[in-house]
């Protein structure tokens, strides 16, 4: 286990370093630099002569440090990295990025982890529904859901979830994290302004799980042990919960693993929609203003997330089927 | 300063609203017609003073620091609250005085003094004097600190000053006789320079409580500038409203400045919200989480159905096509030109796309004090496109390339595919190229006939003169692959005519306006001959708001929108 884990952290500071390299390289090489979007501004104020254009260009670009070759560049941040564990400072903002990307990682994780939970509160018992009544009523009904709040996008279902419940019932409300003329932290209310988000986020992954689940416990409940089971008079529900769901939870625990991901992307959307402060809005906008150290702090961050994810994954494999050794 | 006002998630919105719309059965408060402001409903109950305002923030807020690379309109709002200008356009783009009592220029049009207000403080009680506007102009005047540097070259010594690169001594002309006189002095007569003073970056920063926290602020480099502490949380201001707290990526919550110079502003606190979605914006101030918000054509019936107080304001910048005028180009022509000017429908696309509230405009001299009696109409008129093209011998084999850099803008996308299909019908190809990277090069290049992006917001007709002038054409060729345009001046379409150069040249150095408007008559006629650029439209900016809230300002240009906010009050 020790050795394990001592070679997957390896592996995992490895990618580590490629993920910052390629995303520094990348970032870069887009055609256009903040520079440019600055003078591209400016050229709609008007009044600029080639010589301010010039001389503006320079001034920034040495000023952003984007003067030096990309090689140089990237040693010197590795450098500030290393020894004062700065990611470098928002071309936009001037704040610290990596400041500016943690804020938002507590708030990306609520909406993320909630809407995880719910995808597995709501999923695994339908799974198992649908595959206990399997090809009957019970299973289509299932399986139809499952299959719609996959097929609507995000942006459609929390648009029409704020006009039903924030416009026309005023029960919940439309966006942000808390209300702003609350004074303090009033759990319930962060409650209140997390569910349609988290909501909307979970259940695009609900079906999938359903499919999972639905699919392993069929596979499962066909071996030959849950025959002899059921033969020596067992209870179903000892059969089903002692001894097919655990058997089914391996291909679930990859999907999860994976599921990290999914969710960080679909974070991206449904911060956008209900204004939650979360890292997707952040990098949406980072991008868009070729804010390099925000993009890179970002991209270490869900990098550290989504291996963190793979690696809890690996170990939960452990925990659910004994027979898997990690070594 | 970027400006989103589209959003793809529009069309949902209107189905959204549509459906509210006809279930609802509130009154609907019509916006009035014709991108004019609407009259709002009366609110019931008077006015109060206290309680909370929730405004919408219609682009990112980035910091306090008026120079920021980016400039957002989310900066502006914050900053109008926080900060204070010596003057700026009101909603019909007049000059409005602010800090300044008056600003006056000298007969020569060479002097320009500003007085300011007497007895303004800071919010922590210290005088607002000249010293606050010299130690300001040094940040705006400074290449390090401010991409604004390059419009004060006219001021005298402002080019030495910044060649010297010393951005603590003093500016030669700008000075301060007394505490509550400032004096620029120009190199050369510039009867617009009113302008210039009034540029939306040029708030006024609190000079000794800025060298308090930097001493050496005039010679940090802009890095050492920009990560001030400052400008993320300001401990002083001149504003109506004083920054408070900030909830990143939620709000900014703002208290009222018992100091400011109007007396006590109306709201106990105000709280702006970034909402970069506009769709998003309209569900909440549907929703009750706002009070104001900007929204987008195509949500403002639904809104106003829905209970909500609306308007639309025209935008002060046009989007315009530049027509590449450089010699070697088939649009140096300018029967080439016009043919565009009438092939486009131009006002069918602002009554179809733009619900009327929008505006088309065939000259660039907005000002009212510049007659418009007598000039060209240029109407959607096909067939007179197509015999102009005829008559200019118009190669139609050859696609016509149309740049437009922002595909996501989906008005300016609209215009062009709309453009695109009733000049197909004479029997021209056009083009549409986008993508920043892609048009920057082209434009360089001179490898484009036209080019549509935001144009610029034209207070004074002299600010025509800083993209037309034969002076302000680039002198690099090097970009242009032997084809003779011209690139790195602020003239980007090379249009160049002696006899429009010389009438707007004289118009700048006469002070009386009714002098200038007969020069500048003249000089619009040549303009509508040549038509080097195509205005496409004049957008209009939407606006919806609680029935409670009263006093609302709209402006054409929603960064303004917290100008007149002192005026706005809510009922409880």
């Amino acid at each position: 286990m020790g050795r394990w884990l001592a070679r997957r952290l390896i592996i995992t500071a490895v990618t580590f370093l490629g993920i910052s390299l390629l995303v520094f390289t990348l970032m870069r090489l887009t055609p256009v630099d903040p520079v440019d979007l600055l003078l591209f501004n400016l050229r709609q104020s008007g009044g600029l002569t080639s010589e301010d254009i010039a001389r503006i260009r320079a001034t920034y670009r040495a000023a952003l440090g984007l003067d030096q070759p990309i090689p140089i560049q990237y040693l010197l941040w590795a450098k500030e990295v290393v020894t004062n564990g700065s990611l470098g400072f928002s071309f936009v903002t001037g704040r610290p990025s990596l400041d500016m990307v943690v804020e938002r990682v507590p708030p990306t994780l609520i909406l993320m982890g909630t809407a995880l939970a719910l995808e597995l509160i709501v999923g695994i018992p339908l799974g198992i529904l649908a595959a206990l009544r399997r090809n009957r009523f019970t299973d289509y009904i299932v399986s139809a859901f499952g299959l719609s709040v996959v097929a609507v996008p995000s942006f459609f279902l929390g648009l029409a979830a704020i006009y039903v419940f924030s416009v026309r019932l005023s029960a919940l409300p439309a966006g942000g994290m808390f209300t702003p003329t609350r004074h303090g932290v009033d759990v319930v209310d962060v409650v209140r302004h997390l569910l349609m988000p988290a909501l909307i986020l979970g259940l695009a992954g609900v079906g999938p799980i359903i499919r999972y689940v639905r699919t392993s416990i069929i596979e499962t409940l066909g071996k030959e042990y849950l025959v002899t089971a059921r033969a020596k008079g067992l209870p179903r529900t000892a059969i089903i919960v002692r001894h097919a769901f655990p058997n089914a939870l391996l291909p679930l625990i990859t999907f999860v693993g994976l599921e990290v991901g999914r969710l960080m992307a679909g974070a991206f959307v449904v911060e956008q929609i209900f204004t939650w402060p979360g890292m997707g809005s952040l990098a949406l906008d980072a991008i868009n203003s070729r804010d390099y150290p925000v993009v890179q702090a970002f991209a270490i961050t869900v990098a550290i997330v989504v291996l963190a994810g793979n690696l809890l994954a690996d170990l939960a494999y452990g925990v659910a089927d004994p027979r898997i050794r990690l070594e | 300063m970027t400006r989103r006002l589209r959003s793809p998630l529009a069309l949902l919105i209107v189905i959204v609203f549509t459906v509210s719309a006809c279930g609802g059965t509130t009154p609907s408060p019509s916006a009035s017609p014709g991108g004019a402001t609407a009259a709002p409903p009366t609110p019931t109950g008077a006015p109060v003073t206290g309680g909370t305002l929730t405004a919408h923030l219609y682009q990112q807020y980035t910091s306090f620091y008026p120079w920021s690379e980016s400039g957002t309109g989310g900066d502006s709002m914050v900053m109008e609250l926080q900060w204070d200008f010596l003057a700026a356009y009101d909603e019909t783009g007049k000059p409005e005085m602010r800090l300044a009592e008056s600003i006056e220029a000298s007969a020569d049009a060479k002097t320009w003094t500003v007085k300011l207000r007497p007895g303004v403080t800071w919010s922590d009680g210290k005088p607002f004097t000249s010293k606050d506007v010299i130690f300001t102009w040094k940040l705006n005047a400074s290449p390090n600190h401010s991409p604004n540097s390059g419009l004060w070259t006219n001021v005298t010594g402002v080019s030495d000053w910044q060649t010297a690169a010393d951005f603590a001594a003093d500016i030669p002309g700008i000075t301060a006789p007394d505490d509550t006189t400032v004096v620029f002095q120009l190199d050369e007569a510039n009867a617009a320079f009113i302008g210039t003073l009034l540029n939306f970056r040029n708030y006024i920063l609190p000079s000794e409580q800025l060298l308090a926290v930097a001493p050496n602020i005039h010679t940090l480099d802009l890095k050492g500038v920009r990560q001030l502490p400052f400008w993320q949380a300001p401990s002083v201001g001149i504003g109506p409203y004083l920054w408070q707290k900030t909830e990143t990526d939620q709000f900014l919550s703002f208290a009222p400045n018992p100091k400011w110079r109007g007396g006590t502003p109306a709201f106990s606190e105000v709280i702006m919200k970034p909402i970069a979605d506009f769709a998003v914006a309209a569900a909440q101030v549907q929703a009750g989480d706002l009070d104001f918000a900007v929204v987008t054509l195509d949500d403002l019936d639904g809104l106003a159905a829905g209970g909500l107080q609306t308007a639309t304001a025209l935008a002060p910048f046009p989007i315009q096509s530049d027509m590449n005028n450089s010699p070697a180009s088939r649009f140096h022509d300018p029967l080439v030109r016009q043919a565009f000017m009438y092939g486009c429908d131009r006002q069918g696309f602002v009554d179809s796309f733009l619900k009327g509230k929008g505006a088309k405009f065939d000259t660039y001299f907005f000002p009212d004090w510049v007659p418009k009696e007598g000039i060209t109409d240029y109407n959607y008129d096909s067939q007179k496109a197509k015999s102009l093209l005829d008559q200019a011998g118009f190669d139609y084999s050859k696609p016509v390339q149309w740049l437009s850099w922002n595909k996501d803008a989906r008005d300016r996308q609209s215009f062009l595919e709309d453009c695109q299909s009733k000049m197909a019908d004479i029997g021209v190809t056009i083009e549409i190229v986008n993508g920043l990277d892609v048009t920057n090069a082209k434009t360089a290049a001179g490898d484009w006939d036209l080019a549509l992006y935001g144009g610029y917001p034209i207070a004074d007709p002299d600010q025509i003169r800083q993209f037309t002038g034969c002076s302000a054409i680039g002198d690099d060729t090097s970009t242009s692959k032997g084809n003779g345009y011209k690139w790195g001046g602020a003239n980007y379409s090379n249009y160049c005519n002696a006899d429009f150069d010389s009438l707007m040249n004289q118009a700048s150095k006469i002070a009386d306006q009714a002098q200038r408007a007969e020069l500048y008559k003249q000089a619009q006629e040549i303009w509508m001959r040549d038509v080097p650029i195509m205005i496409n439209y004049r957008n209009a900016t939407a606006y919806a708001w609680s029935a409670k809230l009263q006093g609302v300002t709209p402006y054409g240009d929603p960064s303004q929108m917290a100008l007149k906010i002192t005026g706005w009050s809510k009922t409880p």
